[in-house]
Formats: C-alpha cells, structure tokens, sequence
C-alpha cells in the first residue's frame, strides 16, 4: 500500500496516481503515522512487513524497480 | 446610574482600575488615610469561554488571578478546555499588565491563542473609549480594528447593553487568489450598574473565495464571568510564590525538547513541589509533574529518526488507521498474514 506523508490534496494525489498508474491502495493524510510511528525522515521511505506482522526492512530514498524487488524478497523469505 | 455616568466612568478611569472593575463586581471604597500610592488588591475571576470556527466548537474556564507585580499587576492565568486539554497546549499563562497599553505576553510565547483571544477582548472592551471602533477583530481571530456603529440601552436591572454593528458594508480582509471578506460583525456588551463586563459575544460571518463561489464561515465568541471578588492576602501570595515556581519549569519545557533541558527543568521541579501542594494552583503543579514525566519519555528517544527506526526492526509493526482516497478507513491489521511494502511518499 501506499500512504501520502505530505498532506497533498486529494486531486493532487489523483493526479499522482493516475500519471503513474498506480495499482496499490492509497492512504491519505498520513503524516502523523509516518513521522510519530513510523520514524520517517525523508520521503519516499518504503517498509517491509512480514506474514507474522513484523518489520524485516526499511528503505529510504528513491528506489530502483530492482532493488525494491530484492527488499520485497528479502521480506518474503 | 445613568448612561452619562457610566460613560464618563468608562472613558476616564486609568486602566489599572479598569482592569480591577473587570475582575470585581463592584469598585473598591477609597481608602481612608493613607498616602501611599494605593497598591492594586489581589483579585481572581473566572470565566467561561466559547468559541466556534465553523464546525469546531472549543469551551474552556478560565481563572485569572491578579497578584502584584513591579510596575502593575500580573495576570496569572489557568484554563482546561471541556475536552481534558489546555488551550494553548500548557496548563498555565501569566502576563504583566503595565501602567498603559494592551497587555503584553510575556513568559509564554506563543500564549494559547483562545485564552489570549478572550483577555485582549475583555481587556479592549474596557479601556477603548466612547464612540466608533470599540470592537477589535481579535475575538473572532482578525487582526485588524473593525469599525462599529454603536447604540446602547439599559435593561430593567440596571444592566447597560452596548451593542456594535458593522459600519459601511463588507470589508475586505484580504485579496487575491485567498479573498477573504468580513460580511457581518457584531459585538455585544453586558456591563454591570458598576461599570464592569459581565457577559460579552462578538459574532462574525466571513466569506472566501472570490464573489460568485464564496463559501461562508461563522465565527463567535462569548465570554461569561461566573465569578469574580478580592482574594485574601495568604491567597494571593500562595499564587504568587507557587507561579514563580512554576514558571521557569514550564519556560524550560517550552524552549526545548532536548533531555538536557528536561532533566534541568524536572531537577528545578523536584526540590520545591512539595512546598506547592497545597493552594490555588495545586492542580497546575500535578499536571505540570504529568507534563515533566511524559517530556521525559519523548526527550529519552534518539533525535534521529533512522535511529529510532531500527529499533523497529524484528518487532510487530505499529498498527493505524488511516482514510483512503476512496473514503473508506483501512487498517493495518487488515492484512495480517500477507507480506506488506507500506511505501510513504510525497508528492513533491
């Protein structure tokens, strides 16, 4: 899934999606989430949760296609 | 008395005793042989305080203290709002009120905006004279003095109702692509047969955007004094003694969040509480002890947010919940036993 931390504006973040073609689910208004629970400092930053609900992974800054894949494997094993 | 009197009285007294005749309901009797120059009693009022911004409702008592200070008085104030927490973020305020002028914040900086919205109303509504421009926007959050039309009438209890309506139209609060537009405002006063405020409510409409899809926004205050009278010397000082020590601890807290600093202010807290237990403000020093502890907690965690990430690691990710673009709430939770990448971003 995938949370906008930035508070952008609903079109905005229509925009965004639609530009892209985004496939995951869109949460907004996560700011607080990001940076109180989730210990952000710079966006984007990516987590890696297991089937159990644990964080195996955490990855800030832009990422290539590659290496999310590699994080995402890393998290399934 | 007549409204000329009152008028008289309103327009001439000096604003210490005007500030006194707010915070007691009757003036004082002139004491009798002394030269001195006549020290400001100690006081306290409270007051209750609605204010509404559209849909958000916000209620809260405010007590005021008035104790002596170097060069005038100083308002030693504590409110809770109806919701458990303090306007302003901190259960205590105090500012120093001089000779002249409007009173100055001084120890707490930024003061809660609500509480100081209410003093300054209270205050402007006592010291500007007769005639146009009583009201003054800050009631309803403008900066800027608004000109009234007035009239004035006299219930049956001697009671002087002064009310101010909006002089020459709409007024342009601001332009451009944010226009903003002051469409209506009205300010009404209950003063007592002695001159002071009993009861007050500044009301506005304000419209935004531009003229042919301007979306409108009620504001209002209202302000109540439920009780107000002269304190007893041992009061005073308590109230004194118990917000000089207090002061510097909650200074601390606000300056920084820094462990330094917390354990500083709490070392500072720790030697006098005791002696603070007891008294009118005994209240502000437990929720000042709850304040110490819980800046302690969030001081103790690395500065670094990458630090405190990694302590993540390995353990149960923190659930929320959050809105979606389509409307609807979705927890984490939601999709236990599935392997997640829950990515944040920006759009910029």
């Amino acid at each position: 899934m995938a949370i906008n931390a930035d508070n952008d504006g609903r079109t905005r973040i229509r925009e965004f999606v639609q530009e892209n073609q985004l496939q995951q689910r869109m949460l907004i208004r996560g700011d607080g989430v990001g940076f109180q629970q989730y210990h952000l400092k710079r966006l984007p930053t990516v987590y890696f949760i297991d089937r159990k609900g644990n964080v195996v992974g955490r990855e800030a800054g832009y990422q290539s296609y590659e290496q999310l894949e590699k994080s995402l494997q890393k998290a399934l094993k | 008395m007549t409204i000329d009197r009152l008028k008289t009285h309103l327009g001439s007294v000096l604003l210490a005793s005007l500030l006194l005749s707010l915070l007691q309901p009757t003036p004082l009797p002139a004491q009798a042989g002394t030269d001195e120059e006549e020290q400001n009693p100690s006081a306290k009022a409270v007051w209750k305080v609605e204010r509404t911004r559209g849909e958000e409702v916000l209620e809260f008592e405010v007590t005021i203290f008035q104790i002596p200070a170097p060069g005038g008085n100083r308002w030693v104030w504590r409110a809770t709002a109806s919701n458990g927490t303090y306007p302003g973020g901190f259960p205590i305020g105090s500012m120093l009120i001089r000779g002249s002028g409007k009173p100055r914040p001084e120890l707490f900086d930024p003061l809660s905006p609500a509480v100081m919205e209410m003093l300054l109303s209270v205050h402007g509504a006592g010291s500007e004279g007769a005639g146009l421009g009583w009201a003054d926007g800050t009631p309803v959050g403008l900066r800027r003095q608004i000109s009234v039309e007035r009239t004035e009438a006299v219930d049956d209890d001697g009671q002087l109702i002064l009310t101010g309506l909006l002089a020459g139209g709409q007024i342009q609060i601001r332009g451009g692509a944010r226009a903003l537009r002051l469409s209506a405002f009205k300010e009404t006063l209950y003063l007592s047969g002695g001159g002071s405020l009993k009861r007050a409510e500044w009301a506005a409409t304000l419209l935004r955007g531009d003229e042919e899809n301007a979306t409108s926004e009620e504001r209002t205050l209202r302000v109540e004094r439920l009780e107000a009278g002269l304190i007893e010397e041992e009061e005073s000082q308590q109230v004194e003694e118990a917000y000089e020590f207090l002061a510097p601890v909650v200074r601390v807290l606000r300056k920084g969040m820094s462990l330094a600093a917390v354990e500083m202010a709490e070392k500072m807290f720790e030697k006098g509480q005791k002696d603070h237990k007891k008294g009118p403000l005994a209240e502000v020093v437990d929720e000042v002890a709850y304040l110490l502890k819980s800046s302690k907690k969030i001081a103790s965690q690395p500065l670094d947010p990458d630090v405190r990430a990694k302590k993540m690691m390995g353990k149960p990710a923190p659930d929320f919940s959050l809105e979606g673009l389509d409307g609807k709430m979705v927890n984490l939770s939601d999709f236990k036993g599935k392997t997640m990448m829950v990515a944040f971003w920006g759009y910029s």
